[in-house]
């Protein structure tokens, strides 16, 4: 009889476990991953090209999305060109519907120069369909550029700047104006022809002089700092290099220990078009003739204790004439640049 | 205390099995394993193909040496070393060694067994189950011999739907003096991953089955046993840095009613947990129920089955698929002029060992698999309900069975519209007693997948996998050590599908649909000696003609095969 209890008991246990587990699962039935009807249903334009609002003043912090609906999930380009500057925004991704989490411009530049006060078309495309539709949208005032600028060369060229020039052949470092431009309507150029030195010029920022010798005042917080700077190099060269050094005063002293403290690189190959690149300080390296090495000094990375900055530009002795432009140098905190 | 002992139970030696396996005579040293020679002459065709050779030879001879040694009564360690050459190797860098089995094994107090080392283990088909090989029961008998000597068997695969593991298994049983006849009882644990000292998180699988069986079998009343299964799946923390940790649970209970040779009514349900890397959780439920029964005075059966897997019920231990797609095949590996890549095909599943899984994999993904549509992860394959029957018996001295077997997705895979699944087999065995023997067998097997009305001219899934597997087989002389088999298997698939892509989680990441074509007919000629139940030499042709969209060649192979167990 016990015996008898025994196996209810059994039964009893086991039935509440499986009842404990099937009352725990509270299936979810719907359907798992993207719509069919998105992936393989026809293409229509069921709702038109709409900013949300016709002008936008990026400088008081506004932003402007765009809004459109087709009958199926599908590629789209979404490009907005300003009319003087002929800057270009592009917004790509793949949806049914268009609205502020995907189509979000907030004054940014896919390409450069950076976009004016002015009016700027909109054209949306679908790659594969040949619906196009159109609309427009007016800049009243640009972002405000969030960032410990070092130069964007708006006013010339800073005077806390240390130049260094090599003895060579058509040599050019100065502030230029002109097409084609990155950000504000000046960028400096360097170039010319070294044929005894990789380096051919180069220039430097010290933490003593910048701010009115207030420093960088950068976030200890390797992960948070970026350093950013648009670059490209002349149409038709790629020999030159930019070798980005930033120093580090480990021990505090006020002075950088050449071998004894952190000099963390980054070697950048500018394309011929503008580029904005944009390096997290947590990511630089140590570089021994261009190859990642030990670290020189207490092998931290610590953008609060930036010594300087040095910008070099250089070239294969071998390779002739190099000339690269940069503008828009400058430190960012949380994210990289956006322009 | 001692009154509850009596009454409840009383822990006695284990099963007789294992008492007689202590009392018997066993050799202090013995020696077990495999051995197997075999080369296989290839011969590619393609029409237009000038760039492939056509010619490739392939063998190898190799034994399976197990040391059995026991120290004492109670104690056996078994060491299997792998001793191979490749024809053509002589000495060289053909010659490979390797260990393919250690384990001991022994009797504590010769109550309790345990296990330690290499384990072949499987519980319940929707807790810990290697499902079986691709089209396991349907191949002419000579195809099946190819597949297990060779590749099955290089992949440990077995007839019991077990994986091989590392660590320990500890069995018993108890009997009991009143009530409940007697109840066996086996724990597991089994290494899954090392911890590297931190560069992993260390990863084991435990569990278990306790199966009562409630009294003894009688003409009056049905014999009852009822079970409750466990198999968890854990990442242990400490053993990395990574604090988010993997772990699955599956729990099931189980029960077979059987009164002797009337019907017989099984079952199973249970449910699953699984929390993820990422922090997601699913949980979700099975139930399996199957009754059988045996009509009076008839040699027949009829079965009715109902299975349903929710879509979140994960046992990876039972629901990994037994093949790997997407990898290459080692022979002729590329074709054609422009040297694609070839897929592979049957005929290299009876041959290589590497298309197969030996573990199961913990997180499923993607996995779609062109042979199976409707059940790629076998039994336990997740978010079907299906219904199966089948009618079996004798008729004309003709063995004959039918089964037909009808699923649905429980949750739609980017629809709200269910896709569904059929399966129909006729199988037909004929033993003749023609001359020294003749055997014959046809087993034609139509499966379909279609799914309509989705809407927005999205296209219906409507796929057909037709196969038939014909063999005949007769012996030559009367101890019928002798005999030539012909077979011919011919394997279809062919319709509009939609893969799921899915991602390490088994959440969809995208749906390819796409037309697809493949047509395999594999014909095979062999001749048996087999001078005992252990061992068989064959000679045989065996030929692989492939039609897909994208291909259309033949393999076909001369080969001598000698394999024996000792």
């Amino acid at each position: 009889m016990c015996s008898m209890r025994l196996t209810s008991k059994i039964f009893a246990t086991t039935l509440a476990a499986l009842t404990i587990g099937f009352a725990s699962c509270d299936r979810d039935l719907n359907p798992e991953g993207p719509a069919l009807t998105d992936l393989y249903g026809t293409f229509k334009v069921k709702t038109g090209l709409v900013a949300s609002q016709a002008q936008v003043n990026f400088a008081n912090g506004e932003s402007v999305y765009f809004t459109a609906e087709t009958s199926i999930s599908t590629d789209f380009v979404l490009t907005i060109t300003g009319q003087t500057s002929g800057a270009i925004k592009r917004i790509e991704g793949k949806a049914r519907t268009l609205d502020a989490t995907n189509a979000l411009w907030q004054g940014e530049t896919s390409q450069f120069p950076t976009f004016q006060t002015e009016m700027c078309d909109v054209m949306l495309t679908y790659p594969g369909y040949p619906d196009t539709l159109y609309g427009s949208v007016q800049v009243l005032g640009t972002r405000i550029i969030d960032a410990t600028i070092l130069d964007d060369f708006e006013n010339g060229m800073a005077p806390e700047w240390v130049k260094f020039i090599q003895t060579g052949a058509n040599m050019k470092f100065t502030v230029q104006g002109g097409a084609p431009l990155a950000e504000g309507t000046s960028y400096y150029k360097m170039g010319g022809t070294v044929a005894w030195d990789w380096l051919i010029g180069m220039i430097e920022m010290p933490k003593s002089t910048f701010n009115s010798g207030a420093g960088f005042n950068l976030n200890s917080d390797a992960e948070q700092v970026y350093f950013n700077g648009v670059f490209r190099q002349l149409a038709g060269l790629d020999n030159a290099i930019i070798l980005l050094q930033l120093r580090e005063d480990d021990n505090g002293d006020g002075a950088y220990s050449e071998g004894n403290e952190d000099m963390w690189s980054v070697e950048i190959r500018p394309g011929a078009t503008w580029e904005l690149d944009s390096y997290k300080y947590s990511d630089l390296v140590t570089l021994v003739n261009g190859a990642a090495s030990a670290a020189i000094g207490n092998g931290l990375h610590e953008p609060d204790k930036l010594h300087r900055v040095s910008i070099l530009f250089l070239a294969n002795p071998s390779s002739g004439y190099a000339e690269c432009d940069t503008d828009m140098l400058c430190f960012t905190e949380n994210a990289p640049l956006a322009l | 205390m001692k009154a509850l002992y009596q009454r409840f139970c009383v822990l006695t030696c284990l099963a007789l099995p294992m008492v007689a396996w202590a009392q018997e005579y066993q050799p202090k040293f013995s020696l077990t394993g495999k051995a197997r020679g075999v080369y296989f002459a290839d011969r590619y065709s393609s029409a237009g193909d000038t760039v492939t050779s056509p010619r490739s030879n392939s063998g190898h001879v190799m034994a399976d040496l197990g040391m059995r040694l026991r120290p004492n009564s109670s104690t056996e360690v078994l060491a299997m070393v792998r001793v191979r050459n490749d024809y053509g190797g002589f000495w060289g860098s053909g010659v490979t060694f390797d260990l393919r089995q250690l384990q001991v094994k022994g009797l504590i107090q010769d109550r309790i067994r345990y296990t330690l080392g290499d384990v072949d283990y499987a519980l319940t088909p929707f807790t810990f189950h290697r499902p079986g090989p691709l089209m396991a029961g349907i191949l002419p008998t000579g195809m099946a011999q190819l597949q297990q000597n060779l590749a099955g068997y290089d992949a440990f695969i077995t007839g019991n739907n077990t994986w091989r593991q590392q660590g320990g298994v500890v069995e018993f049983r108890t009997d009991f003096a009143r009530g409940p006849r007697y109840a066996d009882h086996s724990a597991f644990a089994f290494r899954q991953r090392a911890g590297f000292s931190g560069q992993a998180t260390e990863s084991w699988a435990i569990g278990g089955r306790t199966l009562w069986t409630l009294n003894d079998l009688s003409a009056i009343a049905p014999r009852v046993k009822v079970g409750l299964n466990y198999v968890g799946i854990q990442e242990l923390a400490g053993t990395s840095a990574a604090t988010d940790l993997y772990g699955n649970h599956v729990l099931t209970g189980d029960f077979y009613i059987v009164q002797q040779a009337k019907w017989l009514l099984q079952g199973e349900l249970g449910s699953s947990s699984t929390q993820w890397v990422s922090g997601d959780q699913d949980a979700d439920y099975m139930v399996d129920v199957k009754g059988v029964y045996w009509p009076k005075g008839k040699q027949s059966s009829l079965s009715l089955r109902y299975t349903e897997v929710g879509p979140d019920f994960y046992s990876p231990t039972a629901q990994t698929s037994p093949n790997i797609g997407g990898i290459a095949p080692a022979a002729f590996t590329r074709i054609g002029n422009s040297k694609s890549v070839r897929e592979w095909t049957y005929l290299d599943l009876f041959r290589e060992s590497n298309l197969y899984r030996y573990r199961w994999n913990s997180t499923l993904g993607s996995d779609n698999n062109t042979y199976l549509i409707l059940d790629p992860k076998g039994l336990a394959t997740p978010n079907r309900r299906r219904v199966t029957a089948d009618f079996a018996g004798k008729a004309l001295g003709v063995f004959y069975k039918v089964e037909g077997v009808w699923a649905q997705e429980i949750r739609g895979q980017g629809t709200e519209v269910l896709t569904q699944f059929s399966r129909v087999d006729l199988d037909l065995r004929w033993p003749s007693r023609l001359g020294h023997g003749v055997e014959l067998r046809g087993l034609v097997r139509d499966q379909r997948a279609w799914r309509t009305n989705v809407g927005d001219d999205v296209p219906n899934t409507s796929y057909r996998l037709p196969w038939t597997s014909w063999s005949a087989k007769a012996y030559l002389n009367s101890d019928q050590t002798f005999s030539v088999e012909a077979g011919l298997l011919t394997l279809g698939h062919g319709g509009f599908a939609y893969d799921i892509i899915r991602n390490a989680e088994n959440t969809v990441l995208d749906i390819r649909g796409g037309e697809r074509s493949h047509q395999e007919l594999l014909p095979n000629l062999c001749v048996n000696y087999t001078s005992s139940d252990q061992s068989t030499l064959t000679l045989g042709w065996l030929g692989s003609y492939v039609q897909t969209l994208d291909a259309n060649y033949s393999i076909q192979n001369l080969y001598v095969l000698y394999a024996i167990n000792f």
